[in-house]
């Protein structure tokens, strides 16, 4: 059992790598992560990631690719943006946070600490209406990552880290987010 | 339609995991006695909760929530602080906890702890068991019959709540008031046998000689002098008039160095000396007095509620 545990686990974590990107400020400067969500281009990640319109994601392979931004909202923390090549990316699957039990097992990846891919294991602690609250760890370098459960299927983005906790968006909330967006071309200027 | 299966056995464990809080989440309430901490506590039977003693406050008007919106309203049986448990009563009928096999428990086990937040919702944090051991006694006094600490985020409200293994079976009652530094658990057996004090006397005793104290280093040639393995002992800085200390002759300026032939490094070590079952019995108490050990005879006495 524990070594098919193990065995499952280490599946996940290479199935989410392959989803997320570091996102880069214009200068260079590493700022978080983001998710590839769609195999035409478009990438989730958090609206206080990308404060700039410039923007380059760097893939799990080395490879970097300039991004616009098409769509960034501070409310609930969630930006869009668009790469301008197709991608040989599986679509991601979501899962409503309604469905989400206290205890279940979930997974957070991104780049904290100047780490690549990194995995975090924890449990949901609960969900309210504005977030997806798990006690997994984080760090700044997980804003904009998945978090994921046991199946691999999205539940939310990491957003915030709060008394220890785990704040994500929650994945009916990207979706929605998403569907208001994806059609733009570019994000419109702040009023 | 997918790449993704519910068929792994991560999955398969997940699912116990919410399985588990799902079943053990109608026994754990969320306990409203202080406007400035939030806590947990357990149903040990339909119409007993026990929580933890630190975080009573208010000991009226002291509200649970169970799930969602209910509320009830809870009083205040007794408290002990040697071991930081509270039992409660209340009118609202109760699901009782499932009480795990304590003897079954090993270094590693994942285990859960449950807690209810002030919105009624029940909210959960996975560990490890990360320590265990035999009896031991609290920096208050208290008698715990196993040293059990988890390795988990305890998190603000999760104090009183309870400590679970995979199935959702009870361990213990978990507690920031014990150790500074940790989380610990108190065991459900020995939150048993205290909730039973209580509901029989609504508190545990504890023992009492009637005199403040510090803490002081031993110098070491005092030390080697007088053959003396402790380095620090507590020194006697007031004593209360006809309390046990004074009529056994202690004086203010005496050295204490052990109680009952327990060594008092602290003050803490005396309060870990004066167990309940100190009370009422004469205790020997090893004093250095001007530079000479001398043994003077207790009877030791009955702290009182408030503590004097």
């Amino acid at each position: 059992m524990a070594s098919d545990v193990d065995a499952d686990l280490a599946a996940l974590a290479e199935r989410m790598r392959a989803w997320t990107v570091r996102i880069h400020e214009a200068r260079g400067r590493s700022m978080g992560s983001g998710v590839i969500w769609t195999d035409d281009g478009l990438v989730v990640t958090n609206a206080h990631v990308v404060r700039g319109a410039r923007t380059t994601v760097e893939f799990p392979n080395g490879r970097f690719e300039r991004a616009a931004l098409i769509a960034r909202d501070p409310d609930c923390d969630l930006a869009l943006l668009r790469l301008a090549s197709e991608l040989e990316a599986t679509p991601v699957v979501t899962r409503s946070a309604a469905q989400l039990r206290a205890g279940e097992l979930v997974a957070a990846v991104g780049n904290p600490l100047g780490l690549s891919g990194a995995l975090t294991l924890g449990t949901v602690q609960r969900v309210n209406a504005k977030w997806v609250i798990a006690d997994v760890r984080l760090a700044p370098g997980n804003s904009g990552g998945p978090l994921v459960d046991t199946s691999g299927r999205i539940v939310g983005i990491n957003s915030m880290i709060a008394r220890g906790l785990a704040l994500a968006v929650p994945a009916d909330r990207v979706v929605a987010f998403l569907r208001a967006h994806a059609g733009e071309k570019r994000a419109q200027p702040a009023a | 339609m997918s790449m993704f299966t519910d068929s792994s056995a991560l999955a398969a464990l997940s699912s116990e995991l919410a399985n588990a809080v799902e079943r053990l989440a109608p026994s754990i309430v969320y306990v409203d006695s202080d406007p400035r901490r939030d806590a947990s506590g357990i149903a040990l039977s339909e119409h007993a909760v026990v929580t933890t003693e630190h975080t009573i406050d208010r000991e009226d008007e002291i509200v649970i929530r169970l799930g969602g919106e209910a509320t009830a309203r809870a009083t205040l049986v007794g408290r002990d602080p040697t071991t930081d448990l509270a039992l409660l009563h209340t009118d609202a009928s109760l699901v009782p906890v499932p009480r795990a096999a304590l003897d079954a428990l090993k270094v590693g086990h994942i285990v859960l702890a449950l807690a209810r937040d002030e919105d009624g919702e029940a909210a959960a944090s996975m560990g490890v068991l990360s320590s265990l051991d035999g009896p031991w006694r609290t920096w208050r006094g208290g008698d715990v019959d196993r040293f059990i600490r988890p390795d988990l985020n305890l998190y603000s409200g999760f104090s009183g709540g309870a400590l679970a293994d995979a199935h959702g079976a009870v361990i213990g009652v978990n507690t920031w008031g014990l150790s500074r530094r940790t989380p610990l658990t108190v065991p459900l057996s020995t939150v048993v046998r205290v909730a039973e004090q209580l509901e029989a006397g609504g508190r545990i005793k504890r023992g009492y000689l009637g005199v403040a104290m510090q803490a002081v280093r031993l110098p070491q040639r005092l030390r080697s002098e007088l053959g003396i393995e402790q380095e620090s002992a507590v020194i006697v800085v007031d004593v209360a008039p006809e309390g046990p200390a004074e009529r056994a002759g202690a004086l203010i300026g005496d050295v204490l160095l052990a109680l009952g032939g327990r060594a008092l490094e602290d003050s803490d070590d005396v309060a870990r000396a004066l167990g309940s079952e100190t009370v009422g019995t004469k205790q020997r108490l090893d004093v250095l007095r001007a530079g000479r050990r001398q043994t003077l005879e207790v009877l030791v006495g009955e702290r009182s509620r408030n503590g004097e």
